[in-house]
């Protein structure tokens, strides 16, 4: 017992099934190997608990697996109940599902402080000069015949494929930019017939004035 | 000595196993203390298996083991129906709980040990891409039976509320959440509305320019015959 390596490897269990404060020291380069295929009887090699060989103090769930299915589960036997599912080949995490479609799937709510995400195609090229912003006229007539506006999902897409919250974001973006272009427009457009119809209203009070001189003129006759 | 608490480990995990499930439980334990390549192997039906509870030790909950419906998982095992039990990643030097897992309801807390949905994340969540599934999507805007409310009631519900209809207010979303997926549907609604305020109010500028235009003519024509008139006076 001079060298760490000459120790046994399940070192101290020094009162059997102690209620106090021993524990079971798995003391080995390995860890612990626990078969989990029933067709072997349980004796191929896949699943360790073990210290990670590049991270020192840190414990490594290791399936050593070349395999498509198999992971680990967080599961209550007694409810019939998989909590977590982790599938080893791809890494999906599924919470509350053993059927995980993406890095993390989870059946249910997400409470989180802050959720970020990375959308791609920002859309500030609606300012760009070379941006065609569609006009009014032609978005009235998407609307009556589709239902939903241009590049938005519809409701089906959504129920059928969810919605991918960075890029909605960004698309509702696209479409309060193009907004934005058209209420300028007319911001525009009702500031011109405003001073038209000023100059109008000047023209019309000279006309008036030239016309009760023409009218003065002829009862003086 | 190494015999010695070997053939101890030996008989405490027998008893272990023996009270669960009959099977011997460390089948081979084929290296004593390698530092180099062996582990110990664990191969029976039951795991190993875990006591999780500091009153009763001699309850056990907690197993280790082979997932019998799906070959190659291994399952984190709590046979209790408990509402309080699970699992939960620790620090005990900071004191510090890093992960807990409710097996019920199904519960997960990251940085919490009180998780009231399935995901609690007590800090930031950084994802590439996040789908979500909401209901309610806004179409129903373009739909011919949708009343759309008029501009004056807008202005008068915001007079009266300071925030647009159907959306929450600032109290509401300090004393509640956001729902990420929900308030894309209502904005999405509210850029809809806005769409056909648009094109309603495009329409309304259209007809005025040709108000303005005819405005125009009527005003020349008028221009001409108090000219005529003018003309004919002087010459009287």
């Amino acid at each position: 017992m001079t060298a760490r390596a000459q120790t046994p490897n399940l070192q101290a269990v020094t009162d059997q099934g102690s209620f106090t404060n021993k524990s079971i020291v798995i003391w080995n380069k390995d860890g612990l190997n626990v078969g989990v295929d029933a067709s072997t009887n349980y004796s191929t090699s896949s699943h360790y608990l073990k210290p990670s060989p590049t991270e020192p103090r840190t414990l490594r769930f290791d399936c050593n697996s070349s395999s498509t299915t198999g992971g680990w589960e967080f599961y209550n036997s007694s409810l019939s109940r998989t909590v977590l599912f982790i599938k080893q080949s791809t890494g999906f995490v599924g919470i509350g599902t053993t059927d995980p479609k993406a890095m993390l799937a989870v059946n249910g709510d997400i409470y989180a402080k802050k959720v970020r995400v990375t959308p791609d195609d920002w859309p500030d090229f609606v300012f760009e000069p070379s941006y065609k912003l569609p006009s009014l006229q032609e978005l009235e007539s998407f609307i009556a015949e589709h239902k939903h506006l241009p590049e938005i999902p519809s409701a089906k897409e959504v129920s059928q494929q969810g919605l991918d919250i960075g890029q909605n974001q960004a698309k509702l973006l696209q479409k309060i930019e193009e907004m934005t272009l058209h209420l300028i427009a007319q911001d525009k457009q009702l500031m011109e017939q405003k001073q038209r119809m000023k100059a109008q209203d000047s023209v019309f009070a000279e006309q008036d004035m030239r016309l009760k001189a023409l009218e003065k003129r002829s009862n003086n006759k | 000595m190494n015999n010695k608490l070997f053939s101890l480990l030996l008989t405490f995990l027998g008893m272990t196993l023996t009270a669960s499930s009959q099977t011997p439980n460390l089948q081979t334990v084929t290296t004593q203390g390698n530092t180099t390549t062996n582990s110990i192997s664990i191969q029976n039906k039951d795991g190993l298996c875990f006591s999780a509870d500091p009153a009763n030790g001699s309850i056990w909950t907690h197993y280790l083991r082979a997932s019998p419906a799906d070959p190659g998982v291994l399952r984190f095992d709590c046979t209790s129906n408990t509402v309080a039990s699970g699992w939960e990643f620790y620090n005990s030097d900071k004191d510090k709980s890093l992960m807990y897992i409710r097996q019920n309801p199904g519960f997960i807390g990251i940085g919490t040990v009180n998780p009231k949905v399935r995901l609690a994340v007590n800090g930031e969540i950084l994802s590439k891409k996040i789908r979500v599934t909401p209901n309610n999507w806004a179409d129903f805007v373009f739909d011919s039976s949708y009343v759309l409310p008029s501009l004056k009631e807008i202005a008068a519900f915001i007079a009266a509320h300071k925030h647009l209809p159907g959306m929450p207010s600032a109290k509401e979303i300090s004393e509640n959440d956001l729902d990420l997926g929900q308030q894309q549907a209502k904005l999405l609604q509210q850029i809809e509305e806005m769409t056909l305020y648009l094109i309603a109010q495009e329409k309304r500028l259209y007809a005025r320019e040709q108000q303005i235009n005819k405005r125009q003519q009527l005003l020349a024509d008028r221009e001409r015959r108090l000219a005529a008139l003018e003309a004919a006076a002087e010459n009287e």
